[in-house]
């Protein structure tokens, strides 16, 4: 029988003490921490800090090797990517997975699934139109939102980046999720393109009703969208805390350089 | 009324069209790579066949009373078993990619193959010949069925015509109005970034399974119906060249086009039959054209005749060369 948690009203994600080890490395060790509704967590932390990893966990794309994470009340060790998916858990990869083939409106589409059976699509009943008409206003609506409608009918793979990624969100966006993550949304953007993309992902709580993780090396980016940031390094949380707590925390400034310096300019020389 | 030349060579195009099709929703439009085709071919054909002998056999009374019911029971046995093999072969096989996949259905169709080889009560080498339900209706009155007079005679080819045709018309339309639905657009998905698919709440395993079942039922079928209306089927008829055969007739139509896949096989069906029987020399000599002219054109044409499967090959290599994507391309569902 899988382990319930009472949670507060307020949490909808709740990880406790987890642990992922890949033979003889340890990815992650003894991760605990909360995401509340409508909250903008950011995660950041040097390169192979654990960070994809962490969403690879809660996404069920690899198991858990301890501890137990938990989507409101359900627990989520050992469930399928499209069951947690179900469950209202989306999110964007690092290098953009687009379905290159389809197009912009159709990987809109993919998302939204289905409750047709096969004998209405077969039969092409009502119910199927019915189906059909809803999604495709749906699709055009999100579309409109995320400034994509006149790329429509272009194959996805035909769109310039920035736009590739605006997509990659909207289709994550299209699942419905309560939770929805963002693996480095920013790279590969240049500053009108972050900009944009910044007033995009802000406005996603309140319009969408859902909470973020936020995974980002832009130290700007984070600092303008986020409630609250966890730092991890070698696997482990160093630090959590709001971002001007944690711009000043003398362990995150480590992490980065080993120096007494400021993180923004940590970040900065990180990144050249 | 058309030649029986040409209306034996039409129902067996329809087999092969239902074939391609059925390869194309497993290969094309859901990208398992799967090379067992011939396989699940196999089964149908053999079960059809087994199924009518064993009634003939057992019940020759019943199955004279209503032979074209018992006939369309053969095709649709051929189908239900080769649909529950392709989920047993499927199920196993989910986890598998690309190479490994095809691999391990090539490994199933090997077996099948060899099944039927060495099975005494299947033939062997030697072949099984099924019970010829329907020539023996030919001279006998058919019943009133429906407030229909169904004819006295009943012309065995057209039969099989009409009923492959109707078997294409089926085929075709199953798998587009699959394709154009939202299910059509997870098994997409799934063939672009299974992944990425699953993560946005596909449930890749159940489609994978559908599209295993649908394409083994559908090539069982194929098989079920050239078992019946050849009434001898052997060993030979279902080997890995036929699977390749197929295969070359859906790379080169255009994976994931129906349409092209359809010409494609109309084409690779038709070239070396008619450099086998040497048509082109016939239809030039009787066009009524100076002798003088359309001699050069007969003698050569013949010298492709009789090289034929070296003509053949070297098509596929120039296609395959030039245009790797299909003569049509892979259709843009835009």
């Amino acid at each position: 029988m899988r382990p319930t948690l009472p949670v507060t009203a307020s949490d909808l994600l709740k990880i406790q003490n987890l642990s992922k080890n890949f033979v003889g490395l340890k990815a992650l060790s003894d991760v605990s921490f909360e995401v509340y509704e409508r909250e903008i967590l950011g995660v950041i932390g040097p390169n192979g800090a654990g960070k994809t990893t962490l969403f690879n966990l809660l996404t069920g794309v690899y198991p858990v090797s301890s501890g137990d994470m938990f989507l409101q009340n359900i627990h989520l060790n050992g469930l399928p990517g499209f069951r947690i998916a179900s469950y209202g858990m989306g999110r964007t990869f690092q290098n953009i997975r687009l379905f290159k083939e389809m197009s912009v409106v159709e990987n809109i589409l993919v998302a939204f699934g289905t409750r047709v059976s096969l004998w209405d699509a077969w039969f092409h009943t009502e119910k199927f139109w019915a189906e059909e008409t809803q999604f495709l206003k749906e699709a055009k609506e999100l579309l409109s939102l995320f400034g994509l409608s006149e790329h429509a009918f272009k194959r996805s793979n035909d769109l310039p980046y920035g736009l590739q990624r605006k997509l990659e969100i909207a289709r994550a966006i299209a699942l419905r999720p309560k939770l929805l993550l963002l693996d480095e949304p920013a790279a590969g953007l240049n500053t009108t393109e972050s900009e944009q993309l910044l007033t995009l992902v802000k406005r996603l709580p309140l319009e969408f009703n859902c909470a973020l993780i936020v995974i980002e090396h832009d130290m700007q980016f984070i600092n303008k969208i986020c409630d609250r940031i966890v730092v991890l390094n070698h696997g482990e949380i160093i630090a959590q805390g709001n971002p001007c707590e944690i711009r000043k925390n003398p362990l995150v400034i480590e992490a980065y350089l080993g120096k007494h310096h400021d993180v923004d300019n940590a970040m900065t020389k990180s990144d050249e | 009324m058309f030649s029986v030349f040409f209306l034996h060579h039409a129902v067996l195009l329809g087999i092969y069209i239902i074939l391609t099709l059925s390869l194309n929703l497993i290969n094309g439009y859901c990208g398992l790579f799967s090379l067992g085709h011939a396989g699940f071919m196999a089964i149908g054909a053999y079960t059809s066949a087994v199924f009518v002998n064993v009634l003939s056999h057992a019940f020759p009374e019943i199955l004279s009373f209503a032979p074209i019911f018992f006939l369309f029971l053969s095709l649709l046995a051929g189908f239900a078993m080769t649909s529950f093999m392709g989920l047993l072969i499927g199920l196993p096989c989910m986890r598998l990619k690309g190479d490994y996949l095809a691999i391990a259905t090539l490994a199933f169709g090997e077996i099948i193959h060899q099944i039927i080889i060495n099975s005494q009560t299947l033939g062997g080498t030697k072949g099984y010949e099924i019970q010829p339900i329907l020539v023996v209706q030919q001279s006998r009155q058919l019943m009133h069925i429906f407030g229909m007079d169904i004819p006295k005679k009943l012309f065995y080819q057209e039969f099989f015509l009409a009923t492959t045709i109707v078997g294409v018309l089926g085929t075709f339309f199953l798998i587009r109005r699959l394709m154009s639905s939202a299910h059509g657009r997870a098994i997409h998905s799934i063939r672009e970034d299974e992944r990425a698919a699953d993560l946005l709440g596909i449930h890749t395993v159940k489609y994978k399974l559908l599209v295993f079942f649908l394409g083994s039922g559908l090539a069982g079928f194929a098989g079920a119906l050239y078992a019946q209306f050849m009434r001898l089927i052997g060993p030979a008829d279902f080997d890995l060249m036929k699977t390749v055969t197929l295969l070359l007739m859906v790379v080169l139509g255009g994976m994931g086009n129906q349409g092209g896949i359809i010409l494609a096989t109309f084409i690779l069906y038709a070239i070396p039959e008619i450099l086998r029987a040497d048509l082109l020399s016939f239809w030039i000599t009787n066009m009524g054209f100076d002798p003088s002219l359309t001699m050069p054109i007969v003698h050569f044409s013949r010298i492709l005749s009789s090289g034929f499967q070296i003509v053949y090959a070297l098509l596929l290599i120039i296609l395959m060369i030039c245009r790797p994507q299909g003569i049509f391309g892979k259709k843009r569902n835009l």
